[in-house]
Parts: structure tokens; C-alpha cells; sequence
């Protein structure tokens, strides 16, 4: 019921080393503050009280979009609409550009960052399934030095990541797909701007009428954005000859996906409805996938 | 440990001190005054507080001040130059961007941002763009064709040319009353301007000196009784100046119907659910309030709650309030006419039971209240309500002074849709805080608090029993509806009421019957919303209607046609209906939307519904009975069939060089555009343009009583008095202008701000008026209005739903429907309404745009939801959704031709009878798209695939 913010001090880093060391040196009573578009409102309802906040947003070089290679490296300090607007994400991860533009609304995604979606862990984080499929990973710092930690071991549970308590995203790599592979995120939510109900990313890479590889992530229907391997597995290899039996294969690997999905009920939908949608997703995600593969 | 930052806000250093902790919004409204950025929310949901930095838009309620430091920080404010509006700005107040204006400011800020990076947007760019900013009252249309259209009012035009115009809401088809120059007038809005620039004050901008905030703490419980309260740590705070709990308050209790007073201001001994008021802080600042709220420590004995309705009646169910027998609050039972009769003479009878949804009005502004107490013991109120007098009353009834000695303030008021309309706890607490205090004090409602107050829609649980004859004549009616009325009476027995007796009014029903049963349960109270009780009744007619038309091949608008109700008719329960353009309204949007070439030859996922409604122009009777005097010292009065004092008083003074008129009329701008259009008959019935009227509603000081913005009376109520007290005016002038012009004073006219003899000769209207002056002294006049007597019917509660006017309306709505998920997409709308003559055409589409957009979301998404202990689950704008501007459909809006000879210039109403056809065309929309009837709202993706799956099986 309380709205004013409780009191705390604004400790500003000028790098990512001051930052992290600050964390340390306040260790349980302090918080990054980058974009604030989830801090803050958890501050104001109480249900976080650090004493101190570490602004880490002026730190230099952290909102950098670069493409090295054959991968992106996408500054934590991105704000999403930097993401969604950026043209080197736009041309060679179109999926990760679509993917921000469903996030929340405009004032929100001019202040969220990439690193802030990902920090939070939040079931439901809209970047989670699209980097799960892309195969990205999360470059961090802290006492340890830096180290690199695979997408599909950063999230741990609801609000849980592998960071250290020291430690700071400063960058995600995300490998171009190969040049071949579609991929799409579809999210499910009664309104564009709502946290998604359901979260579905899908890489598929045919090879004639061969699926040769085939990603699928989904986020808000587990305690994590996670792979479906098991709905992968049942793909991978397969012929795809655009009949019957193919159009029974993709049913059964959205069946496989909806059991591997472990939603909870809650305000935005049920259990078991959300389990139907992750069918209907994965499925609309594989037929998309495919039909732009054949084009 | 302040630090001094110098912020730059449009282009200008603002040097200020900071604690650290500050939001930007804070610091831009609480520091240095500027205002104009509203705080709608306070958690990033709803826009309102939308700025710009370094040219991006963002909430920032989010950002810290701290942060905003070296950046260009660009607010409402600095947006027209040198007092002159910037073309979006002019394009917001002509095109009907602009209600309430809460949502402006914020909405004008994403558009700059959004026109700056692209001069001409499509209409996908443009939702994109204000997908974050909330508006409650437009419907987005108005707001669409601001932006879409502001390159007309850069100058260089580039807008409107390109593709994906905004598609049109009215064809021009309806042709005002040439006899008019005011009335009929599509002008923009009075306070338009000053909204668009952010200087309109709304209650929480005010700040007056020395002022205190205080704030209520809530019951974290939904039904207990209180133990002990301590509140010595709370006290002993710095900075706190007071705190009260139930022993500190009034005796007296307060409520709205006279018969159902429950509440106390703070609770005395139980508490009834959570948030119930149980002690209230004043404080140096809003920050030190909220920690004196912490440190009260309150002991409970909790009860069980008692949440559902059905289990509340159960008969062993402890009771809530004592006085409420078997936890009923209000219990109707009416018979009209014979209905075994009737549906012993059916052809086709039908039972079917439909549930409603519990729903909040969500005005953009939460509810603020301002109180001080002037030497003399006047008490001064700021607050942001509906209803001033009713608030005034409420005040003397419960602090036993006369009506005399209460002075209520209105400012600007950001919407209200019902939720306003009552006495809030702010508005009783806030004195005894600045008595105690001997300061003002200022409270101000959290989004969360405002929902925990309550008053929104009473979930309703209707039975239906509809009779027809072979041609589709309704021959019975029969209905039973609980409603879970919450924790208080509110406006709730007046709800029971509408809910059975308003059926009646659109179809001839000759037979009817109707019980109706409000519950209390331990839920925040609902009150009036937007319709008063008769949305969701008239949303399961509509449903039941249709079904049966389909079962029986009869065409779902012919059969409504068959039924329609006329001119001049006294229903089956005594209602008297006046004009009445329903078949009109039925041809027009079956034209319209191409119905017949549509209706059963949609593909599958798409469909297109029917549904019809209309409501009361202005309540037939007051809430309270008798006179207007100090309340608290009357005894029982006997209810009498007609009104004992003037619902609508005006006065219209004309400045001593005759160039203005003072308007004084205590009606109640709320957003709905009351002011100006009552500024428009004055100044019709004055002879003289609207721009030299001025209109004081805001001060109860200075306007006499007028009831206030409810059941849609102020249009025809208000301006029935405005009128008359502008042709007294008139009547006065007549003399003067008649030796002026040599001419007898029967023949002259005002017109066109001149005054005429037979012959043609005139002369200025303001020479008259100056010489009258000169003469006579002050150039007044006074109107005033009472509904006739007798309205209604002798039976008991016959006199909720009496009114001298009804409105008339019918939508037609075109959905798809993905049958995988059950997702929904309001596709187009279209309606027509007969809102008898309308006084400005544009405001009139503005309240169909903003009900069908309201209306549309209570179909489909918009419900409060409780956990099993009664704690609210979604008290916010992020759980509770309000369509944004990318959920709102296409609209057409058109009016009839109709003639009201009961309202000035033939007026009547459109607020709220423009709701009611809303929730059964969505529904029927939807079941023309799948195939099967959702009879529970709302209507979410989940019901529809519940549907389809029971469908199947």
C-alpha cells in the first residue's frame, strides 16, 4: 500500500569493477539500479528494501551492439528499445529485435535494460526463450574475474540466476543463427503490453525436407524459461514432407512441449489453459518456422 | 544528506536539493510545482507521468531524480510557446483528444516523441507509440485523430493525405437544428486548452501553505474485530501531527441512501474487509505519514471471512453487519402485470442464469481531498468528486454543522464513472485531521487504496426467464439477481433497484417480475458504475434475447425491432417514456454495418453482434428526502411523490461592460464536458457566443446547488436551468433594448450578441447591458429546475429508474475470435444513439467512443479478483486491465434524429446509456465467432475455450 520510496543511498559506479566491488562491500543490502522498471516498483511495494543502490548505468561502453563475427554482442546497458530498434539486431537477428518490441510498453522499454530482464530471472523474462533458442550466453564480472555462462545455465528459479552475488552481466553473445535457420517468438498475453501468459522461441534449420535442428524455448509456464529437448528430440531428423504425417509429427512434438511445461495458476491464466496455449504455440512456431525454411 | 542538483527541464536550469531517493515525478510535481506531470499510477502502468529525457519518452515515476541529471528533461509545460499551443496540442483540443485530461499530458508527450522521430505515422506507429499511456474517457479516437491529424495544425498538412486515415466515426449524416447557433455547436471544450498545457489544477496539484498529508491505514484483514489499537510509537515520529483511530470520529455514520447509512469514518470495532479504514495519520510530508502508518500497532480477532455471496445467505452464515438480517442488505421483490399469464400465453419460453464481473471505474486521477478550517469555523474541502452537494451533506450530517458552514471546492477532476459519486473516507478524514492539526491537510489515494475503497461494479448472479409468442413478442419477464454487494450499502440499494427496474424501458414487457438481493460480504463496498447497476442486466437480456431469436430464425435485430418501445408510453413498472427513437437507432446501425450481408455468413472466428440499451436522463428524485437543510436533525421524513427542492440551480450574472456572462452552476465537471455545454444553452438562451461565457462550477461559495454528475442528469437537469436563468436575464434587457431600438420590449430578440426589433433594427447586446447596469444595478438572472411531480409509480422503490427523459441506443460489434486460443479482437464498432438533440455532437461521440472502449474491456477483460482470505489480487494497472489504446476498436459513432421535448433544446442524455449496448454485442459478437454462448464475464480466452471444449463434447 505504501508508494514512497523507503530511504536508501544512490552509490554511482563508473565501472564495472567499482560497481561490483560496491556490491560486495554492501553485501545483501545493496542492488544494481539500471533501467529501475522492476527495482523500483518492488521497492515501492516493500518487497525490496536495500539500502543501497548502485547505479550502474553510467558506466561506460556497456550499450554498445556489435557484430563480431558470427555473433552479437549486446551491451547490458541496452535498453530494450535500443534492442528492438537497433539495425544490426534488426538484420541479423530479426527474432531478438520482434522479441524486445512485445516488451512492455514504450516509457518502459526507454528505460529497462537487456541485462535487467535477464538479472531479474523472472519466469516470465521476455528475452529468456529467444536466447535460449540463439544459444546465447551471458559474459559477467566480478571478484572471480569474468566468465561466460551458457543461457541454458543462467536461469536457476523464479528471481534466481547463476550470477555470483558480486557478479554483473556486462554483455550477451548471441551467435547468428545459421544462415538457413528461421526462428520466431510468439508470446501469448491478454494485451501486447501485459507479461507474457506464455513465451514460445523456435529455431528450426531444414535441410531439404529434413529438419535438421530444431530449438524450442518457452518462458512463463515453468519456475524458468527453459529448453524443450524432449519436443526437440522428437523433431530432430525428421522428414518434413509438408503432409499428413508431417502435420501429426508437429501436433506431437507440441503435445511432447505442453507436457514438458510445468505452469502454475495465476492472475493471468491456468495452469491448464496455459498448457493448451504452449501447444498451440510451439506448434503456430513450427508451421511458421517451416513455411519461411521453404520459401 | 540533501545534495543540490540542478535539473534541466525545458531548456531552463532548475536547481534543486535531493535526498537521493526521489522519483524525477516526485521532484517535478512536489518540488518544483510543475504539476502538469500527472501521477496516475505511481507504479509505470499507466503513462500519466510520461516526460520526455533527452527526447525519449518514459514514466518517470521509475527514474530517479538523481539520474535525470544532465539530461534534457522535457515536460507538458514547456510544450506551447510563449502561450501560444503547439500544433499537437491545437490538434488534442479540436479534434476531442480530451476529457477528463488526466491521461493528456502524459499522451501529448508520447506523441511529441513519437511525431519528432516521425512526422506521420500510420495508425500502427501511433499505437505503437501510446500503447503506454491510459486513457479512460476517449476511447483513444479522439486522441487517434489528434496525431493522425496534427500536420493540419503544423500547417504544412502532410497528415492527412496519406493512407490510414483514422477511419471516420460519423459521416456527417446528422444535421443540427439550424434555429441553434450554440447549441449543436461541435466546439471544443472550455478547459481544453489549459489541459492540453497542464495548467488545469486537479486536487492533488493543489498545495496550499503549512499544509499537512495524511493518510489511512488500512485493514490488512478482510473481517475481524479490533483488539487494540497503539499508536504511541506512530505519535512519537517526527514530524507526525496527528493520529486518529475509531474512537477519535464521529458517532454518526454516513453512506449514501439515508435508510443504509453503515459506515463510520474510521471503524470502530470491526473491520469488514481489507482496507477497511482503521486509523489515519497527519504528517509533515507524505513520507513521514506512511511510516506513522508502520509503526500503529493494531491487534485483531480475526473472523472468518465471508466471500461469496451465496455462502454470506447462507442460513447459518455469521453475520457481517447486525443490522443486516441473513447478510441482506437490500431485498426487492416487484410484480407487474401477471406473469404466469404472460408465460402461460408463450410460444417459446427460455432459462438461462449469467454471471457478471466485479469491476472498477479506474478514473486516471485517484480520489484527493484538501481540508481547512477557516477562523470563522467555515470547513474549506478540496476534493475531486461527482457529487459536491451530496459530499457537503455528508459533511454536515456527520459533523453536525449546518450545510451553511461547509464550503466544497471541485477543481479539475480527472473522470469519475461512478467512483466519485459518493463520500470517501478522505473526504471525512481530512477535517478532523486539519482540526486537529490546525493545518490543511492533503490526502491522496494510491491506485491500491482507491481500489480497496471500492464502489466499482456489484457482481452480479442473474436468473432469467424470458416468454416469447411465435413472432417474437416478449409476453413475460422474470428475473432474480444477487448481487455481491461488499462491505457497505453504498450506493448499493439504489443499484438493487436499477438492476430489475430499468428492464422494461427498451422492449415492451407486459408482464414482469423481479427480485432482486444485495449481499454484504467481506469485499471492498461497489457502488454506482457508469449505468448504475443495469450493464450486466441488460448485457444477459440482450444475451437471452438473441439466443432466442436464433433458436426461432427470427433475425436478432428484427426481433428487437418487433419488441422496440415508442413515444410516449408508461411502462409495465410506471415509467414514463417520453421521445423515443429505438427503431431508428436499429435501422440505422443495421445499415450501417452492413448487417444483413454479414449476420450468419461470417467464417468461422468471425462474428458480428447485436446489442441494445438506454438509460435515465437524470434521476427522477434526490437521494435524500425532504428539504435541503442540516441533516443530522431531521427526523424521519415521508417520501413524497415529488421533488421538495430544485435539483439544478444556476445564476447568471453579466459583467458591468456587458462583454461576459458569469455562468454559476454547481454541476460537476468530471471530464464529461459538463461546463461547456452548459455554457453552450446559456449562451444560447443569452443571444450571445459561447466565448464570452465563463462558467463557475467549482465552488459551492459561489453556485448554488446542483446535484451533481450521476445518473446522466446534468445535461438535461443543468441545463434546463441554465437556460431559464439565461432568458431571465434576457427578460430583463428586453426593456432597455425596447426604448433603446423604439420598439415594444415583447418583440426583441437576442441573438448573435445583438438585441432586435421586429423591424430588423438592432443594437449590441452589451450597450443594452451596460445601460441596465447603469440603471438597475447588477444584470442578474436565475433558472432553476425541478423534474415534475409525480413521476413514478406507487409501489415500493418505484421512484429508481423514474426520470423525465430515457435514452436510447444500439452497437453493433464485429469481433474475431482465434478458436485455437480463445483470444479475442474487437474488430469495429458501430453505433447509434438517441440522445435527443445533441448540444455539441462531437462531446456526445466522445462519451459513445469512450463507452464502447470502456464497456468492450468490462466484456472481456477487465475483473477484480480475490484470494480465499479476501486480499485483493490484482490492485494495480498491471493486474487489472484497462484496454489500451492497441485493444481499442474501430468506432462509428452516429446520432438519430430525436427531439426530447422534456430537455432543454431538446436534449437528453448519452454518458451512460452509451455503456449498456456494449457488454451484449461483445458477448454476441463472440458467440457469432465460435459457436457458443460465454453467459460469465468476462469473457476471457480461458472461458471461450472452456466453451468450445463443452461445445464439442
Amino acid at each position: 500500500m505504501q508508494l514512497v520510496l523507503p530511504d536508501f543511498d544512490v552509490l554511482a559506479a563508473d565501472s564495472v569493477e567499482t560497481a561490483c566491488s560496491m556490491l560486495r562491500a554492501h553485501q545483501g543490502m545493496a542492488q544494481f539500479l539500471a533501467g529501475g522498471t522492476d527495482l523500483l516498483v518492488k521497492m515501492k511495494l516493500r518487497k525490496l528494501m536495500p539500502r543501497y543502490l548502485i547505479n550502474v548505468k553510467g558506466i561506460p561502453g556497456l550499450d554498445q551492439i556489435n557484430c563480431d563475427g558470427d555473433r552479437l554482442r549486446i551491451g547490458a546497458l541496452n535498453t530494450i528499445q535500443a534492442i528492438q530498434s537497433s539495425e544490426t539486431v534488426t538484420r541479423e537477428i530479426p527474432m531478438l529485435s520482434r522479441a524486445a518490441g512485445v516488451l512492455g510498453t514504450m516509457p518502459i522499454r526507454n528505460l529497462g535494460t537487456l541485462g535487467g530482464n535477464l538479472g531479474n530471472a523472472s519466469p516470465s523474462a521476455e528475452f529468456g526463450p529467444p536466447l535460449l533458442v540463439l544459444e546465447a550466453s551471458v559474459r559477467c564480472l566480478g571478484q572471480g574475474g569474468e566468465r561466460m555462462i551458457p543461457m541454458t545455465e543462467f536461469f536457476l528459479g523464479p528471481g534466481k540466476s547463476a550470477l555470483h552475488p558480486d557478479e554483473m552481466i556486462t554483455e550477451v553473445h548471441v551467435p547468428t543463427p545459421p544462415n538457413r535457420a528461421k526462428c520466431v517468438y510468439l508470446k501469448h498475453s491478454l494485451r501486447k503490453m501485459d507479461v507474457a501468459m506464455v513465451g514460445a522461441a523456435v529455431l528450426m534449420l531444414l535441410d531439404g525436407d529434413v529438419c535438421r535442428d530444431v530449438r524450442i524455448a518457452l518462458g512463463a509456464v515453468a519456475p524458468t524459461p527453459f529448453r524443450a529437448r524432449k519436443a526437440e528430440a522428437a523433431l530432430r531428423g525428421s522428414k518434413l514432407a509438408g503432409d499428413r504425417a508431417e502435420s501429426e509429427l508437429l501436433e506431437e512434438v507440441a503435445r511432447i512441449g505442453s507436457e514438458e511445461s510445468s505452469p502454475i495458476d495465476d492472475l493471468r491464466g491456468a495452469a491448464s489453459y496455459r498448457k493448451r496455449i504452449v501447444g498451440m504455440l510451439v506448434k503456430q512456431g513450427l508451421a511458421q518456422t517451416i513455411a519461411r525454411a521453404r520459401e | 544528506m540533501a545534495n543540490t542538483r540542478t535539473l534541466k527541464i525545458n531548456g531552463r536550469p532548475y536547481p534543486v536539493a535531493l535526498q537521493g531517493g526521489e522519483t524525477l515525478l516526485d521532484v517535478l510535481r512536489d518540488t518544483l510545482g510543475l504539476t502538469g506531470t500527472k501521477k496516475g499510477c505511481n507504479l509505470g502502468d499507466c503513462g500519466a507521468c510520461t516526460v520526455l529525457v533527452d527526447g525519449t519518452p518514459i514514466n518517470s515515476c521509475l527514474m530517479l531524480a538523481s539520474e535525470a541529471e544532465d539530461k534534457q528533461i522535457s515536460t507538458i509545460e514547456g510544450v506551447a510557446k510563449d502561450g501560444e499551443l503547439a500544433p499537437i496540442q491545437k490538434a488534442f483540443v479540436n479534434e476531442g483528444g480530451i476529457q477528463c485530461g488526466y491521461c493528456t499530458p502524459g499522451m501529448i508527450m508520447s506523441s511529441i516523441a513519437l511525431l519528432n522521430k516521425n512526422p506521420e505515422p500510420s495508425i500502427e506507429e501511433i499505437k505503437d507509440g501510446l500503447a503506454g499511456n491510459l486513457c479512460r474517457c476517449t476511447g483513444y479516437f479522439g486522441i487517434m485523430r489528434a496525431v493522425r491529424r496534427c500536420g493540419n495544425y503544423r500547417g504544412d498538412g502532410t497528415c492527412a493525405e496519406k493512407s490510414g486515415e483514422v477511419p471516420a466515426t460519423d459521416d456527417g449524416s446528422y444535421v443540427g437544428d439550424e434555429r441553434y447557433a450554440s447549441v449543436g455547436a461541435s466546439i471544443p471544450r472550455l478547459d481544453a486548452a489549459d489541459k492540453a498545457m497542464g495548467r488545469a489544477l486537479y486536487t492533488g496539484d493543489i498545495s496550499l501553505p503549512r499544509m499537512a498529508h495524511g493518510k489511512i491505514l488500512g485493514s490488512p484483514i478482510a473481517h475481524g474485530i479490533i483488539k487494540r489499537i497503539d499508536t504511541s510509537k506512530a505519535m512519537a515520529l517526527p514530524g507526525v501531527l496527528a493520529v486518529i483511530t475509531g474512537e477519535d470520529v464521529p458517532d454518526e455514520c454516513f453512506g449514501v441512501s439515508p435508510a443504509r447509512y453503515d459506515e463510520h469514518v474510521l471503524s470502530k470495532k470491526k473491520v469488514l474487509h481489507v482496507g477497511d479504514r482503521v486509523a489515519a495519520v497527519a504528517a509533515i510530508d507524505e513520507k513521514t505519514a506512511e511510516k506513522a502508518l508502520s509503526l500503529i500497532e493494531v491487534e485483531y480477532m480475526e473472523l472468518p471471512p465471508i466471500l461469496d455471496p451465496f455462502e454470506a445467505i447462507a442460513k447459518d452464515a455469521p453475520l457481517i453487519h447486525e443490522r443486516y438480517r441473513g447478510n441482506i442488505n437490500t431485498f426487492v421483490d416487484q410484480a407487474h402485470g401477471d406473469v404466469e399469464k404472460g408465460f402461460a400465453e408463450s410460444d417459446f419460453v427460455k432459462e438461462e442464469t449469467f454471471v457478471g464481473n466485479l469491476t472498477h471505474q479506474q478514473p486516471m486521477e485517484p480520489h484527493a481531498s484538501i481540508a481547512t478550517w477557516e477562523s470563522d469555523g467555515t470547513l474549506v474541502l478540496y476534493t475531486s468528486t461527482q457529487a459536491p452537494h451530496y459530499v457537503q451533506y455528508m459533511l454536515a450530517h456527520v459533523f453536525h454543522l449546518p450545510l451553511g458552514r461547509i464550503r466544497v471546492i471541485r477543481p479539475t477532476v480527472g473522470g469519475g464513472f461512478g467512483a466519485k459519486a459518493g463520500t470517501s473516507p478522505l473526504e471525512l478524514c481530512a477535517p478532523i485531521l486539519s482540526k486537529i492539526t490546525g493545518r490543511p491537510v492533503k490526502m491522496v489515494y494510491s491506485r491500491e487504496e482507491m481500489m480497496l475503497f471500492g464502489r466499482g461494479r456489484h457482481k452480479q448472479y442473474m436468473k432469467y426467464k424470458l416468454g416469447l409468442d411465435r413472432n417474437g413478442k416478449i409476453k413475460a419477464f422474470e428475473s432474480e439477481i444477487h448481487l455481491d454487494g461488499g462491505a457497505y450499502a453504498s450506493f448499493g440499494v439504489a443499484t438493487t433497484y436499477y438492476a430489475g427496474n430499468m428492464m422494461p424501458t427498451l422492449y415492451h414487457i407486459p408482464n414482469f417480475k423481479y427480485k432482486g438481493i444485495r449481499v454484504v460480504t467481506n469485499k471492498p463496498a461497489c457502488g454506482a458504475f457508469r449505468g448504475h447497476g443495469v450493464p450486466q442486466p441488460r448485457f444477459a437480456f440482450e444475451c437471452l434475447l438473441t439466443m432466442m431469436a436464433d433458436e426461432m430464425g427470427i433475425d436478432p435485430i428484427e426481433i428487437r425491432r418487433r419488441n422496440s418501445m415508442d413515444p410516449n408510453t408508461r411502462t409495465v413498472n410506471d415509467l414514463d417514456i417520453q421521445s423515443c427513437e429505438f427503431r431508428a437507432t436499429l435501422d440505422a446501425v443495421q445499415k450501417k454495418s452492413g448487417w444483413k450481408e454479414k449476420y450468419g455468413k461470417l467464417p468461422k472466428g468471425q462474428g458480428i453482434g447485436i446489442g441494445c440499451g438506454g438509460f435515465v436522463s437524470g434521476a427522477g428524485y434526490a437521494i435524500y428526502r425532504g428539504q435541503v437543510q442540516m441533516s443530522h436533525e431531521k427526523g424521519p421524513e415521508h417520501f413524497q411523490k415529488k421533488s421538495i427542492f430544485p435539483h439544478a440551480n444556476a445564476i447568471v450574472r453579466v459583467t458591468e461592460d456587458g462583454m461576459a456572462a458569469i455562468l454559476m452552476i454547481g454541476v460537476a465537471e468530471i471530464g464529461q464536458g459538463a461546463e461547456t455545454v452548459m455554457a453552450q444553452m446559456c449562451a444560447e438562451a443569452l443571444g450571445i457566443p459561447v466565448s464570452r461565457m465563463r462558467v463557475r462550477a467549482e465552488d459551492s461559495d459561489i453556485s448554488p446547488i446542483d446535484l451533481g454528475a450521476y445518473s446522466s442528469r446534468v445535461t438535461l437537469m443543468g441545463g434546463h436551468a441554465v437556460s431559464r436563468a439565461g432568458q431571465a436575464v434576457v427578460e430583463r434587457m428586453k426593456p432597455i433594448a425596447a426604448a433603446m431600438l423604439e420598439c415594444d420590449p415583447s418583440e426583441v430578440v437576442a441573438r448573435d450578441a445583438r438585441m432586435y426589433a421586429a423591424n430588423g433594427r438592432s443594437v449590441p447586446w452589451e450597450e443594452v447591458a451596460r445601460k441596465y447596469f447603469n440603471d438597475n444595478g447588477p444584470l442578474v438572472g436565475t433558472g432553476w429546475y425541478k423534474p415534475r411531480d409525480g413521476l413514478g409509480g406507487d409501489y415500493k422503490g418505484a421512484t429508481v429508474g423514474t426520470s423525465p427523459a430515457y435514452s436510447f441506443g444500439s452497437s453493433v460489434c464485429e469481433a474475431s475470435v482465434d478458436l485455437e486460443t480463445g483470444k479475442v479482437k474487437i474488430e469495429q464498432f458501430t453505433d447509434y444513439h438517441d440522445c435527443g438533440v445533441p448540444i455539441n455532437p462531437m462531446m456526445a461521440r466522445g462519451q459513445v467512443e469512450g463507452a464502447i472502449v470502456m464497456g468492450a474491456g468490462e466484456t472481456i477483460m477487465e475483473e477484480i479478483l480475490f484470494d480465499e482470505k479476501g486480499r485483493m489480487m490484482n490492485p494495480n494497472l498491471h493486474g487489472y486491465l484497462v484496454m489500451t489504446i492497441k485493444d481499442a476498436p474501430d468506432i462509428f459513432s452516429g446520432l438519430v434524429e430525436s427531439y426530447e421535448p422534456e430537455g432543454p433544446y431538446g436534449a437528453k442524455e448519452i454518458g451512460e446509456g452509451t455503456t449498456l449496448p456494449v457488454l451484449g454485442a461483445v458477448a454476441h459478437a463472440i458467440a457469432n465467432a465460435t459457436g457458443v454462448w460465454v453467459k460469465e464475464l468476462p469473457i476471457t480466452p480461458e472461458r471461450i475455450r472452456t466453451a468450445l471444449r463443452a461445445a464439442k463434447s
